[in-house]
């Protein structure tokens, strides 16, 4: 122990330094978790897991992208750790608003729920939604503008990708959809009713108005 | 001889924001994995999506910059607050708020480290813990 006394470089945390910094960090969080709870700040989100559950009472899709499209559906293989393909359906969404959005994500034990626009004047909006899912399912579904059989490998403003196989760690590699995949595209789609049971999510820019994040149960 | 590992850890540890930098580490390792997503969505989204692991990313290098150039400690630890608050626009709203926490305090326990210590005295949680368990003994 004595030989520490003398030592000039052993430290320890001042707890009033400490705070200086702590102080104004809380405030922010604070703040950002109003603005994001207001619908006034826009978050990203990418998530995946084994039982990410999303619900929402209705979808509606918003402005169509440059290939003119609002909704594209179309089957996909992501790959597991083992490089083991899974197929899975993938919605491209450019624009979306949704009412009474819950997301779940299960790690271990443990469920991380989050819901917003619960009310249906200020509802979420998305842009650039990409889901991933083994199962979707709608109670009511209307579609402007569907076109089934749809060549997704035709568009190019934006192009569609797709995964080819497995890199190394979490990277794919990935390749543009080749021409003479089929799937179906909309101007336009109302969902209601909506559940997804989902292997990864994305969503460049989310207004979350109401938010709120619990431990809890499923959606 | 165990002893003297022990010892020469426990210095290692008392020389440095130690605890502080490991919940940094603690708090992007949480960010990184609520956002396993494969890498192609990332992609595909561009820059918005390459955000959500660049700010993490540069929260563990933060991490181990406090624990391996303490010197400029003021100077990581003010980054990687700002890095943490950063997450929650970017990434998953901090990791669904845990990682965005665990970086904040870890940052602010960094910026309040100094070097000079009364003796028996050491900081952060080896200090608050040593300190239990000479009071329990």
């Amino acid at each position: 122990m004595a030989d520490e006394v003398a030592d000039p470089m052993v430290g320890r945390t001042r707890w009033r330094r400490f705070l200086i910094v702590l102080a104004p960090a809380y405030a922010a969080i604070a703040g950002l978790i109003f603005l994001a709870a207001s619908g006034t700040l826009a978050v990203s989100f990418a998530v995946s897991g084994t039982a990410l559950t999303i619900t929402a009472d209705s979808l509606s899709t918003g402005a169509a992208d440059g290939n003119g499209v609002g909704l594209y559906q179309f089957g996909v293989a992501d790959f597991a750790g083992n490089g083991t393909p899974v197929p899975q359906v993938e919605t491209v969404i450019p624009n979306a608003t949704l009412v009474n959005l819950c997301q779940s994500v299960s790690v271990g034990p443990v469920t991380l729920r989050t819901t917003a626009g619960t009310a249906a004047n200020s509802p979420v909006t998305a842009s650039g939604l990409v889901v991933d899912a083994t199962s979707i399912s709608a109670s009511t579904a209307t579609f402007k503008g569907i076109n089934i059989g749809q060549d997704m490998g035709q568009f190019a403003n934006p192009a569609l990708t797709e995964p080819t196989a497995r890199g190394t760690g979490p990277n794919v590699n990935t390749a543009n959809v080749p021409a003479g995949t089929f799937g179906q595209t909309a101007t336009g789609a109302t969902l209601g009713g909506l559940r997804q049971v989902a292997n990864g999510q994305t969503a460049a820019s989310l207004t979350l108005p109401g938010l709120n994040v619990s431990f809890g149960a499923a959606c | 001889m165990i002893g003297r590992i022990w010892r020469a850890w426990r210095h290692w540890r008392r020389s440095r924001p130690f605890w502080g930098g490991l919940l940094i580490l603690l708090g992007a390792g949480e960010i990184l994995f609520t956002e396993l997503i494969p890498l192609r969505v990332i992609l595909h989204l561009g820059p918005e999506g390459i955000a959500g692991y660049l700010l993490p990313a540069i929260m563990v290098v933060c991490g181990f910059l406090l624990w391996f150039h303490p010197e400029q400690r003021i100077f990581y630890s003010i980054l990687a607050v700002l890095l943490s608050l950063g997450t929650w626009i970017t990434s998953n709203l901090g990791g669904f708020v845990l990682g965005l926490v665990l970086g904040a305090v870890g940052a602010s326990m960094a910026f309040g480290w100094q070097p000079g210590v009364p003796a028996g005295r050491p900081g952060g949680i080896g200090g608050w813990m040593s300190r239990i368990r000479g009071r329990a003994r």
